[in-house]
């Protein structure tokens, strides 16, 4: 069974009485060891959607509706508040985009880590200390014995992505989710990050979902892929199956748009538009404005599929 | 002859906090003796980490920067040390286009009076025609006359991005600078705002100079690429000549992290270690030494001599070229 199972799991705003669905019904397992991609452009629902499931809403006004959230059979959102405290930066680590937000500029980093070992496994200051520098030292910072005194500030910025990371895993969490963790770095950066991330993997099968929306970063990180669109799932399968052989037409397209593939003058295919406002999407299929092989019924029908949510699928394509 | 020549240029800022009244004034060296021509009608990438002095080299071309040192000449006239006459005549014909496109646009201005403060000022058409020139323009980057009337607030970032190129070529430019136009965009956005360009420098024929840290939007939109690392250019020429067979470890290592959609190609075992240093202690001899894995114990002493190979120009002491494949490429499914 798998480690982490979300089901139809919906993230609702509500706009001065106005209620606006955000994510919609989706769902998706997590495996022991697996490394989930989670892709989409901004204002899909893909960051939402894991706030969602560690319950850590960035705001009054939104709340999770219906569906379950199993972690180790567990339902996540059946719990109580100190319930979820103690499943949250232990079992469930998080980490974010840009670190010098996420991490206590006034706080040595050391401190940070340490701060989440005593509090989940009760152990003595001294002890988290120790322990800190070794998950420093795990996560590649150089001389980590002096470092665990730094602030944040004497950091560069791939080193306090690493800090982050090492925050996020000083308590052994069984699942990391990483929102956009390379986004704000360097290319030559981001490759350490994400090399980071993949040995953390092999080491420790720690089960990770990757919310990115750069689908290169996915192709070499990932095991499986989950797409979406305006708040929906619209497709989802294995790395290998999904980029080869995509069978929604906004898969197809997202992949035709990066410019990797060639050089020269030719014009990059594009995806005509731009996608819904959540308060205001189409009926039916939400890509059917956009999509070029749009059919009557999808204008009316909302497609639903655990692979892929569409009424055209584009099969296996030579 | 070139539409713009930079030679040696120098960039220097003054730390802040540099010693008592002054005294031990420690300079960040953003662009460090930089050369390049940029002929009408061409693109050229620019591209290198962040704290590269990329952004400074772009915009002290315009002027935007002082320049400490060095020749930028625009036509042959040196603006490094033009009059106001010469600059007004620079801001005449060039333009640039920012990243954040919402940060770059007046909020408090319609889209229509954006475009028209342009034309007023520059003087680019008679008062009465304004109006028109303004659909014009909008229709040039493919969005619609009635969004004249709207503030930048209520159009979405690939819009905003349209009327940043729209002002840019309100002043019927020969030479636009694009400082990462497209990072802040999503893919399928990104897509339609180089495609547009792509049309445009054709149209037009325009000279880009395209900063950008994406190296794939590079190879697909330049002609020619310069590799900047710490306010230096270590490796420049023919964009296909570079990317299959770069000179400079620093090229090569760059290229190698381009994050490629084949499920097959696994990401580097060894990516290169460590971060650019501070511009404000540059490493003795070759700034790249302390990152390179070819290293010699005669880099960290002497800077790199500079090497011809047709086009191709790169600073470093190796003279085997760097080989290395070329990513399989997945095949393109017919949309």
């Amino acid at each position: 069974m798998s480690l982490l199972q979300v089901r139809d799991l919906s993230v609702i705003a509500n706009n001065a009485g106005r209620e606006v669905t955000l994510v919609d019904r989706v769902s998706f397992d997590l495996a022991e060891g697996e490394i989930l991609g989670l892709v989409g452009e901004s204002g899909s629902g893909k960051t939402m959607a894991c706030r969602g499931l560690i319950r850590l809403l960035p705001s009054p006004n939104l709340r999770v509706q219906g569906g379950a959230v199993r972690l180790a059979g567990q339902d996540l959102l059946q719990l109580d508040d100190a319930g979820m405290r103690a499943i949250r930066g232990g079992q469930l680590g998080m980490i974010f985009q840009n670190p010098s937000s996420h991490l206590d500029p006034l706080m040595r980093i050391g401190e940070q880590i340490a701060e989440g070992i005593r509090l989940h496994q009760g152990a003595s200051k001294k002890d988290a200390r120790r322990q800190a520098i070794e998950v420093l030292r795990q996560v590649g910072i150089p001389d980590p014995q002096a470092r665990v005194d730094n602030y944040p500030h004497e950091f560069s910025g791939g080193m306090r992505q690493r800090a982050m990371i090492a925050v996020a895993l000083g308590c052994n969490p069984t699942v990391l989710i990483a929102d956009e963790p390379t986004t704000a770095l360097d290319v030559t950066v981001q490759a350490q990050i994400l090399r980071l991330l993949l040995d953390l993997r092999d080491q420790r099968g720690l089960s990770i979902i990757m919310i990115t929306h750069d689908l290169g970063v996915v192709a070499q990180t990932c095991d499986a892929i989950a797409v979406m669109y305006a708040g929906r799932l619209c497709e989802h399968g294995s790395k290998y199956e999904l980029l080869a052989h995509p069978q929604h037409p906004y898969t197809a397209g997202l992949i035709d748009c990066q410019p990797a593939h060639s050089s020269g003058h030719a014009l990059l295919r594009t995806i005509a538009g731009q996608p819904p406002l959540l308060d205001a999407l189409p009926a039916g299929c939400r890509f059917h404005p956009r999509c070029p092989q749009v059919g009557s019924v999808c204008a009316e029908v909302l497609p639903e599929g655990a692979r892929v949510a569409c009424h055209y699928p584009l099969g296996d394509r030579p | 002859m070139s539409l713009l020549q930079i030679k040696d240029l120098e960039v220097r800022f003054a730390a802040s906090g540099s010693g008592m009244f002054g005294l031990n004034k420690q300079w960040v060296r953003a662009v460090n003796g930089v050369s390049l021509n940029l002929a009408a009608g061409e693109t050229l990438g620019l591209v290198g980490e962040s704290g590269s002095g990329k952004s400074s080299l772009g915009r002290a071309i315009l002027h935007l920067n002082p320049i400490s040192a060095g020749q930028v000449l625009f036509d042959g006239i040196d603006m490094a040390h033009g009059s106001a006459v010469d600059i007004a005549r620079l801001r005449h014909e060039t333009a640039m286009i920012f990243q954040d496109p919402y940060a770059a646009l007046n909020p408090r201005h319609t889209v229509g009076e954006t475009l028209a403060e342009v034309l007023r000022v520059q003087r680019k058409v008679a008062p009465e025609q304004i109006a028109r020139r303004v659909d014009e323009l909008l229709e040039l980057v493919g969005l619609r006359p009635e969004l004249a009337a709207r503030k930048p607030g209520s159009l979405s970032g690939g819009q905003c991005q349209r009327v940043g190129i729209a002002r840019a070529l309100a002043v019927e430019p020969r030479l636009i600078i694009a400082d990462e136009c497209v990072a802040a965009l999503d893919v399928s956005i990104q897509g339609q705002i180089i495609n547009l360009l792509l049309e445009l420098q054709q149209r037009m024929n325009l000279a880009i100079l395209f900063i950008a840290h994406d190296l794939a939007i590079v190879r697909r939109l330049c002609d020619r690429v310069a590799v900047m690392y710490l306010g230096k250019i270590v490796e420049e020429g023919p964009v296909e000549a570079v990317f299959t067979s770069p000179r400079h470890p620093y090229t090569a290592a760059l290229i190698q992290a381009i994050p490629e959609i084949d499920p097959h190609r696994p990401l580097p075992t060894e990516p290169l270690p460590g971060e650019p240093p501070s511009p404000l202690n540059l490493p003795t001899g070759c700034a790249f030494h302390p990152r390179c894995r070819y290293a010699q114990t005669m880099c960290s002493v002497v800077l790199p001599p500079t090497y011809f190979l047709h086009e191709h120009r790169y600073s470093c002491v190796l003279e085997e070229p760097l080989l290395q494949p070329t990513p399989a490429i997945l095949e393109q499914p017919p949309l």
